[in-house]
């Protein structure tokens, strides 16, 4: 696997991508409405901790509340299967499709599939896969990675979706209009959803005491496809099971809010039984997230409910856009995440932090993100991970900031020596100076202005 | 070992020490549920229309029901669905939710669970006796475990994924309205 370089990926997006504000101007839309949505609601903090407090103790129960989930579902008619990895869960559903030959899926947005390259796995083995999302649409048909959970496109103009729909889907020519595009791609997939004989969604909430499968779209097309096609699949990760029916009225109230801004999202959809004559299955996922749960510093990621709102709120991610991170999470959850997945692969992604705290802020879950971005450091620079040029100056730093003599010595000196040459100053650290300049030194240090003005009264 | 063996024991050694369960509080509510529904819906691109009592609505029905692309599941539960979609068509609802407009539509009183989702325009009738503030009420009245299949409706289907325009009719409703009756 290839190790992740976030700061080299961000460049690129900056430097190099036709339109490097989109994603910046998208994602700062969407906190602006979660702001208004969330000020309204009185009890705000209390249904943060409530929700926090829940996902704390399922995850703390999980094994227990996994085979309730378990015996309900299967009480209601349904299909249980287990996949330890996700290549256990493309086969696990290629076997479905394949025995029933069915010709193609329609899939709504789950991240969990895109984390274990279903589409490619599906469609190396001749079985074609349509994605309903909108968002998801255009990414797939621009052959890219989501670079947003809930808004996968957001890094797209719409020029460039116009671009894209009229080579796909023969559209008028440079036709932006958002209206004209979004319909001409309901009716493109339309015939799909209606002769549909398999359909896959992700699972936001599964609900233990009823086996319960809760998902939510704004489309309709989760359902749409589900309640068509004779054959429904469902896959969830372990860690998104919730006890009881009525903490879903927790979660819903926080979810939409912290999203996009809305009191809930069109269709927040209960599916318990199989549909007359239909069958349904639910897959349960792990790869990974087990071991992730035994991390004693880590594992209350795994409270995440995927609402995105810490990446609209983080300036990196804003800036260097969702693809830099390299993984189908990105942001500052996403940072948290996959080092616990593979260090080595995404061991940069922690440092892709200004670890100014927006992220923990906002949090629905008060999973604290901004405090394991640092953690998950610490462990980085312990297990000797980190490259010379960021370990050398950081093993000088502490020797000098320890003794009160050497750093007013460095202190003197740095002052000097940024005065008369303040060029090679500049060119000595050419990375810190990309972008910005070392500051005019000052004629003297605090400490020598306080003993002055301290002398003086 | 078979994988949910597998999963199962690594989850039972890996869980850290069990936290209890916090509750849910309750919280204040407001009176004016009526108002804060309709605007609620209005915000989400919705209607609400009030009548006076349930025959009204039988009357707006059949009067709707005049163009043969509308079709009302309110009395006549066993209509199928056509080959041609509807433009127009008629649910019950079970609650409404003030603070969201979220409605509740129970399908296993439908011959097809897809008909909330297909056409152009989605009405969903109930008494005003079943407004509720939050979501927390809501799911305390609901049945929702036996339901096959139950869904919350707040407003059109909708999208914003093209540039942050919002459009409405994504893959459902583009027009959603709610009849609400004494």
């Amino acid at each position: 696997m290839k190790r992740i370089k976030h700061a080299k990926a961000a460049d690129q997006y900056i430097h190099k991508s036709a339109h490097p504000k989109a994603q910046h101007v998208a994602a700062i839309h969407l906190r602006n409405k979660r702001d208004r949505a969330v000020t309204v609601i009185d009890e705000w903090e209390e249904l943060r901790e409530t929700a926090s407090k829940i996902k704390l103790h399922t995850l703390s129960n999980l094994h227990g509340y996994l085979e309730e989930f378990e015996a309900n579902a299967k009480a209601n008619g349904v299909i249980i299967h287990w996949a330890q990895t996700g290549d256990d869960l493309n086969k696990i559903v290629y076997e479905l499709l394949d025995e029933r030959n069915v010709p193609y899926l329609v899939k709504s947005k789950s991240m969990l599939t895109e984390e274990c390259h279903m589409n490619q796995y599906l469609e190396e083995r001749g079985i074609d896969v349509y994605d309903t999302d909108l968002g998801e649409r255009i990414v797939q048909l621009a052959k890219e990675p989501p670079s947003h959970i809930v808004v996968p496109a957001m890094h797209k103009t719409k020029e460039e979706i116009s671009d894209l729909f009229h080579k796909t889907m023969n559209t008028e020519k440079d036709n932006v209009d958002a209206k004209y595009l979004t319909l001409a791609a309901r009716k493109d997939l339309r015939t799909k959803f209606m002769n549909a004989e398999a359909a896959l969604t992700g699972v936001n909430f599964g609900v233990a005491e009823t086996g319960t499968v809760t998902i939510v779209t704004n489309e309709g097309n989760a359902d749409l496809g589900v309640n068509k096609a004779k054959l429904q699949i469902h896959c969830m990760g372990i860690e998104k099971l919730i006890p009881k029916l009525n903490d879903l009225s927790v979660f819903l109230r926080l979810l939409g809010r912290s999203a996009t801004g809305q009191p809930i999202t069109t269709y927040s959809s209960h599916y318990h039984k199989p549909k007359p004559e239909g069958e349904m299955h639910i897959v349960i996922v792990d790869n990974g997230r087990s071991d992730h749960l035994g991390m004693e510093d880590f594992w209350t990621a795994l409270k995440c409910i995927r609402c995105g709102a810490c990446m609209n709120t983080c300036p990196v991610y804003r800036s260097g856009g969702g693809h830099s991170y390299g993984y189908t999470v990105p942001g500052p959850i996403g940072s948290i995440i996959t080092p616990a997945r593979d260090i080595t692969q995404y061991d940069d992604l922690p440092f892709a932090s200004s670890l100014c705290g927006s992220c923990s802020d906002v949090c629905p879950v008060k999973i604290d993100i901004h405090g394991q971005l640092l953690k998950w450091r610490e462990v980085i620079v312990e297990s000797g991970q980190v490259a010379k040029s960021k370990s050398l100056p950081m093993k000088i730093g502490s020797t000098v900031l320890s003794k009160g003599q050497w750093y007013r010595l460095s202190g003197w000196g740095a002052r000097k020596f940024l005065n008369y040459f303040p060029k090679l100053a500049n060119a000595m650290v050419p990375k810190w100076t990309k972008g910005r300049e070392l500051p005019n030194p000052p004629k003297e240090s605090f400490r020598e202005w306080y003993i002055k003005n301290k002398k003086n009264g | 070992m078979d994988n949910r063996t597998a999963i199962l024991n690594k989850v039972k050694k890996n869980q850290p020490i069990s936290s209890p369960h916090p509750g849910i509080p309750s919280f204040d509510l407001p009176e004016d549920l009526i108002e804060r529904f309709g605007v609620a819906l209005s915000n989400i691109g919705g209607e609400l229309k009030l009548f006076p009592n349930y025959d009204s609505v039988i009357e707006e029905v059949g009067q709707c029901l005049e163009d043969n692309n509308n079709r009302s599941y309110l009395s006549n539960t066993n209509l199928q669905t056509s080959e041609v979609e509807p433009h127009t068509t008629i649910v019950r609802g079970e609650i409404a939710v003030a603070e969201n407009a979220a409605v509740y539509v129970n399908t296993d009183l439908l011959p097809d669970r897809a008909i909330p989702f297909l056409g152009f325009r989605l009405i969903v009738v109930l008494p005003q006796s079943n407004l509720c503030y939050n979501m927390h009420q809501a799911y305390a009245q609901l049945d929702i475990a036996n339901h096959g299949f139950g869904v919350f409706i707040a407003g059109p289907s909708a999208t914003a994924d093209i540039a942050q325009v919002l459009v409405r009719g994504a893959h459902g409703p583009s027009k959603m309205e709610v009849w609400m009756y004494k």
